[in-house]
């Protein structure tokens, strides 16, 4: 045994064993895989990585790891000559031998002491097993190749062609091989083959000696012609260096083993001495060396070679992918030499760099300077490239030993699984490697164990009786997802409903609320692992709150998908490094936070004209509106309860105190007093508003929203201000603040000062946002159904002349066009604007009803585009003035007129209600025609309205009356019904909020009635949410429809009248 | 407890104020003594966490020793001192009025704390040290920053 002092020999030993027995296991599940029609090369593979690792033991005195490589290496051997078959029993116990290989390897200090008995007793039954008796290795099969034994003359002729040869060599670097313990050989090939040409054939040898050690001299080189290789008697003479002992060569390659001579480094000096290069004395100096041989290798074998200088037997056929191998020790990390040198290249010019702005510095050139800090920005930025991508590693060093988990589980389980492995390639932080590797075990071995069924389950199930596990790595948004995904059963979600309840995470109410999505993510909370019986749910169970908690300690995050029968997906999100984030800065009262950008979603700006229309209060909420979805809000002020407020000054850049109170609040206090005026129906804009209004307009008013998405749900914050965009580098925060969840880390800024990082997951937990978002959305159809109950309506304030305002229902109106009155033209009579290519039709008010006139010194007026026999035509006014919603005591007597409907008080002034279809109608009789005549036709149908305003009611009348309906009437749902028992009705139009008996319980108690079922009712309601029409919908309502929308109101009534 | 390693030798000890008293550390704790930062607030943390320092490219918790003992803040003054000390691998600047002087303590004029000085409570404090006209309150490191 050898006497170690150097420990370095050691650890790089268990470094490079450990990296082969990690290839090795890999290659064994594909020789297994592969069954009979193993590839040959791959056996070769782990052959010779078993072999190293036996050189390497016994070199350094490992008996045990020796006398088990040994061994499996027999196995390898005979499976490669074809006299075992890869049984996966036999697979299993090359398997098993190589896992106590590594335990011995990992614990080298006490592996002598290890009980290796029963590997070495399983591989030696293999041996006897299969094998025949015979104790030398076969020979290699019969190759088609036709050696010639070689004469003597032109074994001299060898010989002295071989020592030309090794002359052509350093002897220095011979010396070298001899001490990384490899050998030196020459071999001699005859060139003669009847299936491949002469250079094919030359090739191909080179190809093979390449693979296991490296060619240093020939006499023929690669490419040679034919030619060329007639020239040489068609004999090529090699002079290899590789770790393979002399007895082994003959395995290997096809050649006689006659033909192989070994060089020694005695052989060295004799040919030094005698450049003449006699034959004779080389002779009897080879025989010895023989015999000197185990000598040599026990002395000479010394640490395995530095995989830079000589790459060993293994890594020698990929040897350029020596960056990202897989490692063992925490504490090391192989870096490809190029990158090295790219770094080294970067780190001169950073250097450079920095000369040249001390110099620019030194003189004051502030022209230069501009270059330099372009240039410096460059070198930095690409050598921060550079060195995170020494971090990076392939995902697929942790992919790969899932093949073995699933083998063998699936083997002990009983199922039959395919596993898919894609995109190992997708790199990642090796930090976040190495913590991914449990979490991801254990959610595959989940997969296998609960997921996937059994065959005859599956069979049943009619799904093919393997199952598939998926686990693909891809790049998503600047983010790598992991998907591990199986077509199992799926989770139960009633089970793990129940699991909820009874540990009592979950009120039965609030799981009732969740959708089955949300149910299945249930199984990530805490104590839904402690229980043991939790595995007996389909789903997942052991841990997987462990899961969660590692995959978010690296700014991650995990979802799960599941159908039940079908499967589920479990989607792993990571950050691609933690180091440097891309960040966005933002600052509430001058103090400045960063939030990682993968976390964002979008920015949003409310103008502050707008913040009245777009944000909104919900309870104690606020929330805006984004594309139709209520969106919770929440200050960063707030969260971080800072309190003075200040604001920049857009001119001075200084703070001063903010004095603006927040429109929303102001929004509120008004809505309440619309509740609280509803008696008088009178509303009244506060003092305060109006006179406010300048400063509400004032961009500092502005929102700024931060939406960030939270896993599924996205939440918007509001800052005061947003900065830039910026490359920060995390830093940890100290002890006493781990504890705010609402930080993430710190960094420092560019100008010294420190930003803190913010935690967006944790800000919303301690803001509980998830349940505001949910009851956000739950009060967002409350609100919409309370609407209906306010029975509120839009008005469009506008006016024509001044001093006189009109009102028109908002949600008659398609557009709003502002445009330059030269451009209305007079023609025929009539007024029109070109418009999208062509007329569009104008009327003004003044035109059929006793009103004012525009002023005319306006240059541009306002046209409000509607549309009315599926015509577009605009009316024009003079100034928009706001949108009102409320509830407005209508007066149609003091008003009323052709055009004009009737009259309300709104904002304190008289307000005219404009009747747009009767304006067109007034003006162009013709185009509402067509309409009336057709349905005059009609056998009279009985119409019911239902409807308590006595102004609504009106005017659905009086249109239907017009188009020669005489509907009968009823001012709540009561009323209806009895008039509904009592008459014979066609249709029934109603409106939604009503005293008594409201449109909803009148059309549910319709349908419940046999005789009704299929009446039609049409809602015709001055609100019409999705929300609000689901429910309609739900109650048994046909069709929803707008108040006042004469148009489709009658076009509905004759859909349904046939 | 301090007793017996105090009989061995003096203990060297930097002396600070914090509102009216007067402090005192043993230096192997302090890393060093420095002025002048701007403290970042970090809201929402414990209220004696007065922010965090940028000390060198390292993010330093700055904890005041003032709501600690549960007197008031002092004014707010242009030139924050700090004294950064280490505990458990990690740098901590605690939030001083005024720096002082380093002495040499003899075993002899360091005395047993009472259950309570001044209302600060007698845990924090590991010692007495009896100075010619003055007390030093001899603070314990370990209990002032344990969480």
């Amino acid at each position: 045994m050898v006497n170690i002092e150097d420990n370095e020999i050691f650890n790089d030993f268990i470094e490079e064993s450990l990296d082969h027995l990690d290839g090795i296991e890999d290659d064994l599940l594909s020789i297994e895989e592969a069954g009979e029609n193993f590839n040959e090369e791959i056996v070769n593979k782990v052959f010779r990585a078993v072999h190293t690792i036996k050189g390497g033991a016994g070199f350094l005195g490992l008996k045990n790891v020796e006398a088990l490589s040994h061994h499996s290496e027999n196995v390898m051997v005979k499976i490669r000559a074809r006299e075992l078959f890869p049984s996966p029993d036999i697979v299993s116990t090359l398997l098993d031998a190589m896992d106590t290989l590594s335990t011995m390897i990992h614990r080298h200090e006490t592996s002598n002491e290890i009980d290796i008995s029963s590997n070495l007793a399983a591989l030696n039954a293999i041996c006897l097993e299969n094998a025949p008796p015979k104790k030398h290795k076969p020979k290699p099969e019969p190759s088609s190749l036709d050696q010639n034994p070689v004469s003597e003359a032109a074994s001299a002729g060898v010989r002295a062609a071989a020592n030309d040869l090794l002359l052509t060599i350093e002897h220095a670097v011979l010396d070298d091989f001899f001490k990384q313990g490899s050998f030196l050989y020459i071999l001699q090939y005859t060139l003669f083959n009847d299936h491949e040409a002469m250079e094919e054939y030359h090739a191909r040898i080179m190809e093979e000696l390449n693979e296991t050690g490296e060619v240093l001299a020939t006499n023929l080189d690669a490419g040679a012609s034919e030619e060329m290789i007639q020239e040489k008697d068609n004999l090529l003479v090699v002079v290899f260096a590789t770790i393979l002992e002399n007895e082994l060569m003959g395995d290997f390659f096809d050649i006689d083993p006659d033909l192989i001579q070994p060089i020694t480094p005695e052989d060295l000096e004799q040919a030094a001495l005698a450049p003449a290069a006699a034959p004779r004395q080389v002779q009897p100096v080879e025989e010895k060396s023989v015999e000197e041989k185990p000598v040599l290798t026990s002395a000479v074998t010394p640490a395995p070679s530095p995989p830079s200088s000589v790459l060993p037997a293994t890594t020698a056929v990929k040897p350029k992918e020596s960056v990202a191998k897989p490692e063992q020790k925490p504490d090391s990390l192989r870096v490809n030499v190029k990158l090295l040198d790219n770094l080294m290249t970067l780190a001169g010019e950073l250097v450079l760099t920095r000369n040249q702005l001390i110099q620019a510095a030194a003189s004051r050139k502030v022209k230069g300077i501009d270059n330099i800090s372009q240039r410096l920005n460059l070198v930095t930025s690409e050598l921060q490239e550079a060195i995170m991508s020494t971090r990076m590693q392939p995902v697929g060093n942790v992919f790969n030993k899932f093949k073995r988990i699933v083998r063998d589980l699936s083997k002990n389980l009983g199922k039959k699984i395919d596993l898919i492995i894609e995109g190992e390639e997708v790199e990642l932080d090796k930090t976040i490697i190495e913590s991914i590797g449990d979490p991801l075990t254990h959610l595959v071995r989940n997969s296998v164990d609960h997921g996937i069924e059994m065959p005859e389950e599956r069979i049943a199930a009619k799904k093919p009786e393997t199952g598939i596990l998926r686990i693909t790595a891809y790049h998503e948004g600047g983010q790598v997802m992991i998907a591990i995904e199986d077509d199992g059963a799926g989770i139960n979600i009633g089970r793990v409903k129940e699991k909820v309840l009874s540990m009592g995470l979950r009120e039965a109410a609030a799981l009732d609320e969740l959708s089955d999505k949300e149910i299945a993510n249930l199984i990530f909370l805490p104590g839904m692992s402690t229980a043991k019986e939790i595995t007996d749910i389909s789903g997942r169970g052991v841990g997987m709150d462990v899961v969660n908690t590692n995959i978010s300690k690296v700014g991650g995050t995990v979802d799960i998908d599941t159908i039940p029968g079908k499967g589920s997906i479990i989607t792993i999100k990571l950050p691609l490094t933690l180091a440097i984030i891309p960040s966005l800065i933002v600052a509430v009262q001058e103090e400045r936070y960063a939030i990682p950008q993968v976390n964002m979603v979008e920015l949003v700006r409310i103008p502050a004209a707008k913040v009245k229309e777009r944000i909104e209060k919900i309870n104690s909420a606020i929330v805006m509106r984004l594309r139709g979805e209520l969106l919770p809000l929440i200050k960063l002020s707030d969260v971080l309860g800072i309190k003075e407020r200040y604001y920049a000054s857009d001119d001075t850049g200084e703070s001063l105190p903010d004095r603006r109170t927040l429109t929303e609040d102001r929004r509120q206090a008004q809505s309440d007093k619309i509740a609280g005026q509803t008696d008088t129906e009178n509303l009244l804009l506060d003092q305060e508003q109006r006179a406010c209004v300048d400063r509400r307009t004032s961009p500092m008013s502005a929102y700024n929203v931060l939406v960030v998405s939270v896993g599924d749900y996205h939440y918007g914050l509001i800052v005061d201000q947003v900065l830039d965009s910026e490359e920060i580098v995390v830093k940890p925060v100290g002890t006493h603040l781990r504890d705010c969840e609402c930080y993430a880390g710190a960094s420092v800024q560019g100008d010294g000062k420190v930003a803190l990082i913010l935690d967006i997951i944790g800000i919303s937990n301690v803001m509980n946002l998830r349940t505001v978002s949910k009851s956000v959305q739950e009060q967002a159809l409350q609100i919409a159904e309370s609407k209906i109950m306010k029975d509120t309506q839009s008005l469009l304030l506008a006016c024509n002349a001044p001093d006189e305002q009109i009102a028109i229902p908002l949600d008659l109106i398609s557009r709003i066009e502002s445009c330059p009155i030269k451009e209305i033209k007079i023609t025929g009579g009539r007024k029109n604007i070109q418009y999208r290519g062509g007329p569009l039709p104008l009327f003004s008010i003044n035109e059929v009803a006793n009103v004012g006139s525009p002023d005319t010194d306006s240059l541009t007026c306002y046209i409000i585009v509607f549309s009315i026999s599926g015509k577009e035509v605009g009316i024009i006014v003079s100034e928009i003035i706001d949108i009102v919603s409320g509830t407005f005591k209508i007066d149609e007597m003091t008003h009323k007129q052709p055009g004009i409907m009737g009259s309300a008080i709104i904002n304190d002034e008289i307000t005219l209600l404009v009747d747009l279809y009767g304006v067109v109608d007034t003006i162009m009789p013709e185009w509402t025609k067509a309409l009336k005549s057709k349905v005059k036709e009609d056998s009279p149908a009985n119409i019911l309205v239902v409807e308590d305003s006595p102004f609504f009611l009106n005017q659905v009348v009086s249109f239907l009356s017009e188009i020669g309906y005489t509907p009968l009437t009823a001012t709540d749902g009561r009323k209806g019904l009895e008039v509904l028992n009592r008459e014979k009705i066609d249709i029934v139009l109603t409106d939604i909020e009503m005293p008594n008996m409201n449109g909803l319980e009148m059309a549910r108690k319709i349908r419940a009635d046999e005789r009704f079922r299929n009446l039609p009712i049409i809602a015709v309601t001055s609100l019409a949410g999705d929300a609000a029409e689901k429910e309609g919908l739900d109650a048994g309502i046909n069709d929803y429809l707008v108040k006042l929308d004469r148009e489709k109101i009658i076009a509905c009534v004759r859909k349904y009248l046939g | 407890m301090m007793n017996a390693a105090n009989e061995r030798a003096t203990v060297e000890l930097a002396l600070f104020q914090i509102g009216e008293m007067l402090c005192g550390l043993d230096t192997q704790h302090v890393q060093e003594i420095n002025h002048n930062f701007e403290i970042t607030p970090v809201h929402r943390a414990p209220d004696y966490v007065r922010g965090v320092i940028n000390l060198r490219g390292e993010i330093v918790t700055v904890i005041d020793l003032h709501q600690k003992f549960n007197i008031p803040p002092s004014d707010v003054q242009d030139d924050t001192q700090v004294v950064v000390v280490r505990y458990e691998e990690e740098c901590i600047a605690l939030l001083v009025d005024n720096i002082y002087d380093v002495v040499n303590a003899h075993p002899s004029d360091i005395s047993t704390p009472p259950s309570n000085v001044d209302g600060i409570s007698g845990s924090f404090i590991s010692c007495i040290y009896r100075m010619e006209k003055n007390l030093v309150i001899v603070l314990d490191l370990e209990e002032l920053l344990k969480k």
